[in-house]
């Protein structure tokens, strides 16, 4: 990445500074035909501003309904919300978020999935064209900017879908399992692509997945949950100096990271049948 | 589900002329087995006239029967024109409103359970002669299959796709217009093909009932005259137009929804 696309995204993400978000003792029910459905238990999250953390978890853990609650699309059934060191009310829209599904739109090109949300605020559609233009080449989608998503491979529909979310020019990034549908090479490539990139963005990440070496390779802090009701069972720093390679998977630092992880989550108890959305009544 | 597309995909130049070769072939086969009967059994022309008799009267009674398809037309277009309109709006209403679905769509279908024919004799007395009653009749029979798909369409949205646009702090006007509304347009051209087709069965319909023009109204004179190459002509001329407005349905889609027919042929591809 050069001085020139750098200078591009943080002109670009200069104006909102990155906002810190946390949870204290948040807990989340869902009514059911039966009894309620306790999803998460006496969550406490915190992601400082500019932070990177992860949660990770297995199936079934209330990872997507605490993203929900982070971004405001649900309200938590008893505890707090900060956002950026005030009261929670009123973050909806203050988060760009990024589900595991691309969700581009099939009718619009790559450059125009790009711009949605800044078409949302009302930004004119050229101006918007010509802003999203200049970082194609850093999101590796020069020369595929007319082309509909049908004709992407799925690593470009999801660098697409990244392109989309950083343009929304949120202060903060919530990410849900965003390699979660892509294979194990392509899944690498876009991992090694993010770290760099995150060095660039002045922004707060939450990031969701499944996979241990990704959480490790991109987090400042890692969330450990356990099965439903979710509950944080661990919190687990990342000393790993930054900027990082993606050639540190390899380091005896970071597998003795990773193996810890890994025996925690073995420890977070059996793995539930994940939670369906169709059978939850709100 | 895609069976002629998984056929016809391996070599695309090859098969699509074969594709066509095919059909063409059968119908030829049908003509010519149809004529042969007709010559061999001896059959009067007032009982089934051969396909050349038909083709014959074609040219023959072209001024007469292009009379006739004008009015025809014009009765398809407007009634279907009033039909997409309602239908849309119609859908679009129901689809924003949960109270409106209950009020309105109850009558939407009821609408479709009483026997046109038994109102298009009534239209006569209640708005007279002309062109009115049969346009009624079209956009009856037109409007269900278009408020139907429509309807569908507009909900057939990805609940993930609302709740990124609500994160994103989208109206619901703009989700409307963004997310719903191009996301229908498929299933909005599907009813409309299905619309379109049954439009020339209503403008007949109408015109059996009491019309002084029309193609309908031409095969009703034509078959106790025992002129039945006419009547078939006329049958003929509306095939036609049924089959001329459905490709034009067809092609619009194919030109206004260009992302459709890749994303179509993309999923048949990956299913491969």
């Amino acid at each position: 990445m050069d001085r020139r696309t750098d200078t591009h995204l943080r002109n670009g993400s200069a104006g909102p500074a990155p906002a810190g978000i946390a949870l204290e003792q948040v807990s989340k029910s869902f009514a059911t035909r039966g009894e309620p459905l306790h999803v998460l238990s006496d969550v406490d999250f915190a992601a400082e501003a500019g932070e990177f953390v992860s949660i990770i978890g297995p199936s079934g853990c209330g990872k997507s309904t605490l993203l929900n609650i982070l971004a405001g699309l649900e309200e938590p059934s008893s505890g707090r919300v900060s956002f950026d060191g005030g009261p929670g009310e009123g973050r909806l829209g203050s988060a760009a978020y990024m589900p595991q599904k691309d969700l581009l739109l099939p009718w619009r090109t790559a450059l125009d999935n790009a711009i949605l949300a800044l078409e949302v605020q009302g930004w004119d559609r050229a101006a918007a064209r010509g802003r999203a233009g200049e970082l194609l080449a850093t999101f590796g989608l020069e020369g595929f900017e007319d082309h509909y998503p049908a004709d992407l491979s799925g690593g470009m529909r999801q660098r697409t879908a990244f392109l989309r979310t950083i343009l929304a020019d949120k202060r903060l990034v919530l990410l849900d399992e965003p390699f979660g549908a892509l294979d194990a090479l392509t899944r690498a490539n876009l991992q090694a692509w993010l770290l760099d990139l995150w060095g660039l963005l002045a922004v707060t990440v939450v990031l969701v997945t499944h996979d241990v070496e990704e959480a490790l390779l991109l987090s400042d802090r890692v969330y450990v949950m356990t099965a439903r009701p979710g509950r944080v069972s661990r919190v687990v720093d990342v000393p790993l100096a930054r900027p990082r390679s993606y050639d540190l998977v390899s380091s005896p630092e970071f597998t003795a990271l990773k193996a810890d992880l890994l025996a925690t989550l073995r420890d977070s108890g059996p793995v539930p049948a994940p939670v369906r959305a169709q059978g939850v009544r709100r | 589900m895609n069976g002629g597309w998984r056929l016809s995909l391996p070599s695309l130049s090859v098969s699509r002329a074969a594709g066509w070769l095919w059909p063409a072939l059968v119908v030829a086969g049908v003509f010519a087995a149809w004529e042969g009967a007709v010559s061999i059994f001896e059959v009067p022309a007032w009982k089934l006239p051969a396909p050349l008799a038909i083709g014959a009267e074609l040219v023959e009674s072209r001024g007469l029967l292009l009379r006739h398809t004008w009015t025809t037309l014009q009765e398809v277009l407007v009634g279907f024109g009033i039909a997409l309109g309602a239908g849309v709006t119609l859908a679009g209403l129901i689809a924003y409103s949960r109270t409106l679905e209950r009020a309105v769509y109850p009558f939407v279908i009821a609408s479709q359970t009483i026997p046109i024919i038994v109102i298009a004799p009534l239209l006569l007395i209640w708005v007279g002669y002309g062109l009115t009653p049969k346009v009624i009749v079209v956009a009856l029979i037109a409007f269900f299959p278009i408020v139907v798909n429509t309807v569908d369409g507009l909900r057939s949205v990805d609940p993930d796709m609302v709740n990124m646009m609500r994160s994103m702090g989208a109206s619901r006007r703009q989700l409307f217009w963004k997310v719903q509304a191009p996301t229908s347009l498929p299933f909005l051209f599907s009813g409309t093909k299905v619309a379109v087709t049954l439009s020339v069965i209503g403008a007949v319909v109408g015109e059996w009932v009491g019309a002084n023009s029309g193609l309908g109204y031409l095969t009703r004179l034509s078959v106790p005259l025992f002129l039945t190459e006419r009547s078939f002509a006329a049958v003929a001329v509306l095939s036609a137009m049924g089959v001329g407005l459905f490709l034009t349905v067809a092609a619009l889609e194919r030109v206004m929804l260009p992302w459709h027919h890749t994303a179509a042929r993309a999923r048949s591809l990956s299913r491969e």
